[in-house]
């Protein structure tokens, strides 16, 4: 019985020290409070990603890229699943909203500062695709189903967003100091990401021309003080392996067949749609084996068996694909665009044109184009009209060359109504468009399986409020 | 005491390593039954002592045992008898128990109970059941020898990974592990089956493959909730109750088997061999390997051409030999007992350079350190892995390679070029090739595990015993993925751009002790009472370590310091649960027996406030023939059973109840620097267990002398507040939130029958057939979540496939694409549905009208299956056969949507003709207008583009959801047990050879591999069976048995 009263003991002890014994699960896995300038590694390097994500995807909305396939349902502006998309770009906010929660905690005012930058670039592509989405309820799991915040509404907090950023960026940084390790995009250059604000203000406020928000003077003094010169640009130079468009390039050499040239841009480049030859255009891809330059209608798909080279795509050394290609966000080229198209809306056309050809030369020099080249192209009578002949149509054409594969594109090619020489309606269009392009992406399915009872109900051709026709 | 247990050790030790004890008089004998028939494996024990020793083939025995001492004779259907000895001959007779069979099986906590008292479903595999044709995988070895259970096999992967579920899917969660505990002798021990570092879609191993087979003594399955209530929370799936092979008292027995047999795949896919390779029906020695003209048309061209095409499946998997051999020895005497083994596994797979090897080693023994104090423990020992290759890979390449070449021609022997990969067009510098693949990337995975335990049984007093155990399991599992890089000879064609490689260490540690009392009682007359309590503590710990590089300096040195990009990522977890149960056992009159029984778990996984948690069951056995009058003669015993019983359930994973930022954004490191985020999934902090309700009922009967027998059972099981991982919108910060939530329904009936039609002196015929079936139902997800989705598959463009569950729907069901219907009233349509019956609605331009919105086309889980085994003896010659059935289910089988886009399936030899689809077109009228199935421009002018096959078929999900019914002869043996005669000369006791087959005949409609291999390594994903499948093996073994 003694024994017995031993192991009933145990058993108690046992028993009592067990809450101890099971507090093990505290994960060792990660860290409660995160490194801010972990963060701001995180979160710059993948909005530059999030950046190409989108273009990849508008890049056929636009026709820079067609598919192989016909019916491709990106080139028939067919609903697609954005779910990739969709979750990345939220992903990276609720990342952007720790590091500007744990910046203001810890005084680093420029940690907060580039957060809100680049939340307003998040949310400004995430809107221009979309419309309304979730905004004041998301990211900090306040509910698993945030409601939505109305499109318009949302410009006003991305230029709050960005003049709140540009605020905190010109204050002291008592916190954290910004290291330039971490900051994938300016090096931990607060001046340069002033001027990125600025940029991205410029870019926002010009979406507003067409609707009764539009303030030119707004956009040029944002223009202002923005970029001086191509070396300002936001842009990824360093990647983890390459830059995702190389990847593309690359998997197409692979077979994967990817990053197919629509006909469309070939065509404006080639000489083909505007009579022209664009000495950028053997900087993008490599011309056929007889030298031409050929490109995918939209649609339709290949050509031949694919043994033989009958089209051009990105390459591996192309000026946008190759292994450290630099992956841009917004460039000092387009802000000489937004400059033009402001100034001609003011109506002051002499600006707008030197503003128009200096986009050009810009691009032109950034992409590496011979200097007599890039004087041949700048002066030829269909590029140099003069400044009296300066029109709208000439900008958004020149502008959607310079803008090669950047989601931006989109937003012109919506605002401009798909109105270029040279655009083709896909073989194959989407029937439930009745001829026209779509304006808008729908919702991704995560969103209708997780948060159908917030959804707008909206269909692929009703606009964005930007998008007046 | 302490010395005591010391000196005990002493002796247990000394005990293995001398096989000869203490010299007492050998009895010698027959046992046989009332026809004088030799009954071969009658158990024979000195009373009151572990010593015991079997009868052999022709019934007779030896054993040594003081003078005056019983022997008990046990055989199984007959009633145990005891002599006591008087000289050196002791011949025994027994007879038959038709009343009961006393059959004895190991319930939870290793428990033996009679099988009569139970008040649930248990099923028995014999050890040489499952032995009876070499396998590789304890759990391969199982399929269609227990009712409900569903076997997902591998296929025929080296190392041969497969999962089992038992009475269907009982968690939402996709990531849930659904799969039965393993425990051996008591301990429960890791099934995982983790592919990390490079093992997907290899056919990778699962760790109760390193169960060796032949230390099998018996294998018990329980299936229900209060089958397994004692288990508690690990056990809510089910539990495989292993007991390995023991020594016996008397004499030292050798054992040696050995076995080898021939495998190849069992099935593989039919190819047309008419159209080569080009495109449009015109010839080019390109890339498109079958959209080409005729071989004949091509030969005209190009007259190397040659004059057959390749079955580029049949060409590339290979034939393959695996040898096994196992050697025991086992004795002991009347103070212990000994068992030791040692066996080794060599297996090459039918993909080139693949292979699984396998060494183990167990030790095991008990020690009788006094009439009430036992000291028991094992070890074993097993060293396991292989090279392994991505199944996915090698079969797309096969779908891609031009059947006009060799696929084994697989690199350039002679010129610059010597050595490196040879791909099918362009002069042989594209096109990769799969073999080629084989031989410059690897997968070894390398296994060192331990696992056993050490325990006692201590006898306070009549009636009261306590009992402890202590379980270990071990293993470090080293990985090793690598790839060639570019050698840098001029025009190479690589097969990977870069080199690469990827170190993987994983450790697992579980950890296990069990206390029980347990009080047994004659309360009166009638009433028996047993009485248990236990205490049962379990720890888990997992740690893993990846790092990778790539770009290899020197192209096929595999070691991280020449490589580039060196990323490293680490997991560490732990969990650990304790739990507290009790058990009352109250038997009357040898006809009812009642159970009932209540565990507690704590669990480290849940919040400190919902860490507790306890759950009941009561089980009621009634023989009702006990009670019955004007019994017929021919109905030798009848019993109803029912039970209700509840399980706990804690979360599986660690970490679940706090959040934590982590540094392992995507796409860092960059440039050396981390990346911090927050991870997607949303920790809940008021988690709680989950709790499954089931009941259950059946019946045992048997006829005629026991020669009919039939168990049903039917259940009902209701699992609720599940812990999920619930889909959240991304927008609220997180992709998914772990929280309770849903329900799950399964009920099913299982039927075994056995029957013995033929029961002669020379001639046995006995019949077993395992019946079961079982329906799903998800009943509740969660408020505002229609849908969670579980897996994917891809298909050629727009063909993928998902398994997804939604709110009354069973799981495993298959979405994708599909044709449209034709709708009178559009409005009719179902939106989750496909109804496949309605007709067609065909385009303006004569084809089917293509909807890419997914909809459920098929599901995975079978209506029933079946098992029927047979077993003819004649002498010393045993034949036994099995045919299995499963039946009601489908696959997607995107190796049939490959071949379609490529040209390689059969079908598309109607590639010239024309066609009129049936159907209407959406004003309502039929369908008239002729089409060309070909591409390009056809014979009526019109210009096809890429053609039916590429821009219709092939992009709908429906073409390729197949009925995935089978029917085999899964396994055949025959079995000749050597005349006595003959081996006494040889010193031998025992010796038998067996030829065997294995999946030697199927019968299905499913067009690809066997349907029974699947890609997934998880029991919840059986959906898809396609392309990244391995082929089943059928395989040709003979095996040898020697016992001396």
């Amino acid at each position: 019985m003694k024994k017995f009263s031993i192991v009933y003991i145990a058993m108690i002890f046992i028993f009592f020290s067990c809450d101890k014994y099971l507090d093990i699960n505290d994960n060792p896995n990660g860290a409660i409070s995160p490194p801010i300038a972990g963060l701001l590694s995180n979160v710059t390097y993948n909005s530059a990603i999030n950046v190409y994500r989108v273009g990849y995807t508008t890049s056929y909305f636009v026709q820079y890229n067609a598919s192989p396939n016909s019916g491709g349902s990106s080139d028939t502006h067919q609903r697609i699943n954005t779910d990739g998309i969709w979750t990345n770009i939220y992903n990276i906010s609720g990342d952007i909203s720790d590091l500007i929660k744990f910046g203001k905690e810890q005084e680093s005012n420029h940690y907060v500062g580039i957060g809100k930058i680049l939340m307003a670039l998040n949310m400004g592509m995430v809107v221009d695709l979309y419309g309304d989405v979730p905004y004041s309820q998301a990211f900090n799991f306040e509910t698993i189903t945030p409601q939505y915040d109305k499109d318009v509404d949302m410009y006003d907090r991305i230029i709050s967003l960005l003049n709140e950023g540009i605020n905190d960026l010109e204050r002291d940084n008592e916190g954290v100091a910004l290291k330039s390790s971490n900051d994938f995009i300016h090096r931990g250059n607060v001046r340069a990401w002033i001027k990125t604000a600025y940029a991205l203000k410029a870019r926002y406020l010009n979406h507003l021309s067409k609707t009764d928000k539009d303030d030119v003077s707004a956009i040029l003094d944002a223009v202002n003080q923005s970029y001086a010169s191509n070396s300002d640009d936001a842009q990824l130079t360093t990647f983890k392996t390459r830059n995702p468009w190389n990847q593309v390039a690359l998997n197409n050499d692979n077979l994967e067949l990817d990053g197919w040239l629509s006909s469309n841009i070939i065509n404006a480049m080639n000489g083909e749609t505007y009579g022209v030859f664009d000495p950028r255009l053997p900087h993008i891809t490599r011309p056929l084996p007889d030298g031409s330059f050929v490109g995918t209608p939209n649609g339709a798909g290949r050509k031949g068996s694919g043994s033989i080279q009958e089209e051009t795509y990105l390459t591996q050394d192309g000026y946008y694909s190759s292994i450290n290609s630099p992956l841009t966000i917004i460039t000092y080229s387009e802000l000489k665009f937004i400059e033009a198209e402001a100034y001609l809306r003011a109506g002051n056309d002499n600006e707008a044109y030197i503003a128009y050809l200096e986009g050009i030369r810009a691009n032109m020099e950034k992409i590496g184009v011979d200097d007599s080249e890039i004087n041949d192209y700048v002066n030829n009578p269909a590029i140099a009209v003069g400044q009296s002949n300066i029109t709208n149509k000439l900008i958004f054409k020149e502008k959607y060359v310079a803008m090669f594969l950047n989601p931006e594109s989109w937003v012109d090619v919506r605002r401009n109504d798909y109105n270029y020489d040279g655009f083709i309606i896909p073989n194959g269009l989407n029937s439930d468009l009745g001829g026209k392009f779509s304006r808008r992406f729908d919702y991704p399915d995560t969103e209708q399986q997780r948060n159908s009872d917030n959804l707008p109900s909206l269909t692929l051709l009703d606009r964005i409020f930007w998008d007046v026709p | 005491m302490r010395k005591k247990i010391k000196a005990s050790f002493l002796v247990f030790f000394t005990t293995l390593s001398s096989f000869v004890f203490a010299q007492q008089i050998t009895v010698n004998g027959t046992v046989s039954d009332a026809d004088g028939m030799a009954l071969p494996g009658v158990t024979i024990l000195v009373k009151d002592s572990s010593t015991g020793t079997t009868t052999n083939f022709d019934g007779k025995y030896q054993i040594s045992a003081s003078k005056g001492a019983v022997l008990v004779f046990s055989y199984m259907g007959f009633k145990s008898k005891e002599e006591t000895i008087s000289g050196s001959t002791l011949n025994v007779t027994l007879l038959e128990d038709t009343a009961i069979l006393d059959e004895v099986v190991v319930t939870a906590m290793g428990i033996t109970r009679e099988k009569k008292s139970l008040g649930y479903a248990v099923q028995k595999v014999s050890s040489e059941d499952l032995t009876r044709e070499p396998q590789s995988n304890i759990v391969n070895a199982l399929s269609g020898k227990i009712a409900g259970a569903q076997i997902g096999s591998q296929g025929g992967a080296p190392g041969q990974g497969a999962s089992i579920v038992i009475r269907g899917i009982n968690s939402i969660d996709p990531n849930a592990d659904n799969q039965p505990l393993f425990i051996v002798d008591g301990v429960p021990i890791s099934n995982d089956t983790y592919t990390t570092g490079g093992g997907a879609l290899t056919g990778m191993t699962n760790r109760s493959s390193d169960i060796n087979m032949e230390d099998i003594e018996s294998l018990n399955v329980l299936k229900g909730g209060a089958a397994t209530a004692l288990y508690g929370v690990r056990a809510a799936n089910g539990a495989i109750i292993i007991t390995t092979k023991r020594g016996k008292g008397g004499t030292t027995t050798f054992n040696v088997t050995a076995s080898t047999s021939f495998d190849e795949a069992s099935k593989l896919p039919k190819v047309q061999k008419k159209y080569t390779q080009g495109w449009a029906g015109v010839y080019d020695d390109g890339f498109w390997p079958n959209f080409g003209p005729s071989v004949e048309e091509a030969r005209k061209i190009d007259p190397n051409h040659r004059a057959e095409l390749f079955n580029n499946f049949e060409n590339a998997y290979k034939s393959a030999y695996t040898k096994k051999i196992h050697f025991s020895a086992s004795g002991g005497n009347e103070k212990g007992t000994f068992y030791a083994s040692m066996n080794r596994h060599d297996q090459d797979g039918i993909i080139p350079n693949t292979n699984y090897n396998k060494i183990g080693a167990k030790i095991a023994g008990d020690m009788m350190i006094s009439d009430a104090f036992k000291v028991f423990g094992s070890i074993d020992y097993v060293n396991s892995g292989g090279n392994k290759f991505n199944a996915n890979s090698f079969n797309e390449r096969l779908i891609y390679w031009a059947s006009q070449y060799d696929v084994n021609d697989s690199e350039f022997t002679e010129g610059p070029l010597a050595g490196t990969q040879k791909g099918y067009y362009s002069n042989h510098t594209s096109g990769g090739n799969p073999i080629f693949g084989t031989k410059v990337n690897k997968f070894n995975d390398d296994v060192d595990r331990f696992f056993g335990n050490l325990g006692f049984n201590l006898k306070l007093f009549e009636g009261f015993d306590l009992s402890y155990r202590f379980g270990l399991d071990y293993y470090s599992d080293s990985r090793k993925a690598t790839g060639q890089g570019p050698t840098g000879i001029q025009g190479e064609f690589t097969y990977n751009s870069q080199g690469f490689i990827t170190e993987t260490r994983i450790l697992s540690k579980d950890l296990t002790s069990n206390f029980m009392a347990s009080y047994n009682k004659e309360l009166t007359d009638k009433f028996d009472l047993v009485a248990r309590a236990g205490f049962d503590v379990f720890q888990r710990e997992y740690d893993r370590l990846t790092t990778s590089g790539e770009d290899l300096d020197v192209y096929n040195l595999y070691h991280l310091s020449n490589a580039k990009n060196i990323s490293t990522s680490q997991l560490y977890t732990q969990t650990r649960t304790v739990g507290l149960y009790g058990e009352v056992s109250l038997s009357y009159d040898d006809f009812l027996y009642l159970t009932m029984t209540t565990r507690n778990d704590w669990a480290s996984t849940l919040p400190k406030k919902n860490r507790s948690f306890s759950y009941p069951s009561v089980s009621l056995g009634y023989i009702f023939t006990e009670n019955l009058n004007n019994k017929p003669s021919w109905f030798d015993y009848g019993k109803l059973r029912g039970s209700w019983a509840q399980i706990g359930k804690d979360a599986v994973g660690a970490y679940l109840t706090s959040d934590v930022y982590e540094a392992t954004a995507n796409n860092f490191p960059v440039d050396g620097v981390t990346g911090w985020t927050r991870p997607s999934n949303k920790a809940d902090f008021d988690l709680r267990s989950e709790l499954t309700t089931e009941i259950e009922i059946g019946t045992e009967l048997r006829f005629f002398n026991n020669r009919l027998g039939l168990d049903i059972a039917w259940y009902k099981s209701n699992a609720k507040d599940q812990i999920l991982s619930v889909p959240v919108s991304e927008t609220s910060g997180y992709s998914t939130f772990t929280t309770n939530a849903g329900e799950i329904q399964n009920s099913g009936m299982e039927i075994m029958l056995n029957a013995m039609p033929i029961k002669t002196k020379d001639f046995n015929w006995n019949v077993n057939v395992n019946f079961s079936n079982n329906k799903n139902k998800v009943t509740n997800i969660r408020d505002g979540i229609a849908s969670v989705f579980v897996s994917s598959q891809s298909g050629m463009p727009n063909a993928g496939a998902s398994q997804r569950l939604f709110v009354g729907e069973p799981y495993g069901t298959i979405l994708g694409t599909s044709y449209k219907r034709y709708y009178e009233n559009p409005a009719d349509e179902d939106p989750l549905y496909l109804e496949k019956d309605r007709p067609l609605l065909i385009g303006a331009n004569g084809f089917p009208v293509k909807n890419f919105t997914q909809k459920i086309i098929g599901n995975s889980t079978p209506d029933w299956m079946m098992n029927i085994s047979n077993t003819l003896r004649y002498k010393n010659l045993s034949l036994t056969f099995n045919f299995d059935f499963r039946q009601g289910f489908e696959k997607f089988n995107n190796l049939d949507n490959y071949m379609a886009g490529f040209g390689q399936a059969p079908y598309t030899l109607n590639r010239e003709d024309f066609i009129v689809f049936d159907g209407y077109l959406a004003d309502g009228t039929k369908n008239t207008k002729q089409v060309w199935l070909g591409q390009g421009v056809g014979p009526d002018g019109v210009n096809y583009g890429n053609g039916y096959y590429r821009d219709y078929q092939r992009q709908m999900t429906e073409n390729f959801v197949q009925d995935a019914s089978w029917v085999r002869l899964k396994d055949m043996s025959l079995t000749y047990n050597l005349p006595k005669s003959l081996i006494e000369k040889v010193a031998l006791s025992n010796a038998s050879i067996t030829a065997s087959g294995h999946n030697l005949w199927l019968s299905t409609k499913y067009t690809g591999f066997d349907p029974e291999s699947s890609s997934s390594t998880s029991a919840n994903i059986s959906s898809f069976d396609g392309l990244s499948a391995y082929p089943s093996l059928r395989s040709y073994a003979m095996t040898l048995r020697l016992t001396f």
